[in-house]
């Protein structure tokens, strides 16, 4: 007995059931600005441990990093931004961390392989834009947007696992009973 | 999904000659069914659960305590039975795991 639950508790520190390891995610941000805000700001996207600076085109996907910390800034449509970090420019621009916790990596078993995060921006004031998250859309290795079926599905197997153990369960029972 | 299905029969494909091999003899045919049963449950539900970001060192010994009490109650082996199968079987699906990910 004593060997066997040493030899699970030794099983317990290995990957079972899945391939092991993990593997990369590409989490990108879309930003929705208003049409108001989009008259009178323009955004850009760049890391605080790093270098270069992404203008964001509202709508399309920008990738962003949480390792870097990567912060969306606003200026004025006349306003070019510096190619490269400018603490000048930066501290004087009204500034944003992406409220979105990233998604760098997931078991290789996953089958997501690209999270695109939706962020309107609500308001500019006092230096500070205020984002906030409006949708999520997680994609697979095709391209195609993730379909909840697949959960629909592993949720109706566990059922029917379930209920055949029940029903082996009680089927034993009622036979130790007679 | 056909790729959680292929690993899904992977595992029930692995674990079925264990447990029939470990399995009393008098028993073997309830714990046959009892392992196909038993990974029907539980692995979807580890599944998703490692989806989600849940580390295998905390699924682990909860999939093998979940086979062993299925094989112990359901095909009515004993306890130390239920045991020994229970981590036979999850052992050959960890080696497959690892040679599968080996040869990737």
């Amino acid at each position: 007995m004593i060997r066997l639950v040493a030899l699970a508790c030794l099983l317990a520190g290995t990957p079972d059931i899945l391939p092991p390891g993990h593997k990369g995610v590409k989490h990108e941000l879309v930003l929705h600005v208003e049409e108001d805000l989009a008259a009178k700001w323009r955004f850009f996207a760049a890391p605080t441990a790093g270098f270069g600076v992404t203008a964001i085109e509202p709508e399309k996907p920008f990738s962003f990093s949480a390792k870097y910390g990567t912060r969306i800034w606003a200026a004025a449509p006349e306003e070019k931004p510096p190619e490269r970090g400018d603490d000048d420019w930066f501290t004087g621009h009204p500034v944003a961390n992406p409220p979105v916790r990233e998604v760098s990596s997931v078991p290789i078993s996953s089958p997501l392989a690209r999270v695109e995060t939706t962020c309107v921006v609500r308001s500019i004031e006092g230096g500070k834009i205020t984002l906030e998250v409006i949708g999520e859309t997680r994609f697979g290795e095709d391209g195609e947007p993730l379909n909840s079926y697949v959960v629909y599905m592993m949720i109706i197997i566990a059922t029917i696992g379930g209920i055949g153990l029940g029903v082996l369960t009680a089927r034993r029972r009622m036979q130790q009973a007679g | 999904m056909s790729f959680y299905l292929l690993l899904l029969a992977a595992t029930i494909a692995l674990e079925l000659p264990v447990a029939h091999a470990v399995a009393p003899r008098e028993r073997r045919r309830s714990v046959v069914a009892t392992a196909i049963l038993t990974n029907l449950l539980t692995h979807p539900i580890a599944t998703a659960l490692h989806w989600s970001g849940q580390p295998f060192l905390l699924l682990e010994p909860l999939v093998i305590l979940v086979e062993c009490a299925c094989y112990h109650f359901a095909a009515g082996v004993s306890e130390n039975r239920a045991l020994a199968i229970a981590c036979c079987a999850n052992a050959v699906t960890i080696a497959a795991a690892w040679m599968l990910t080996g040869l990737a």
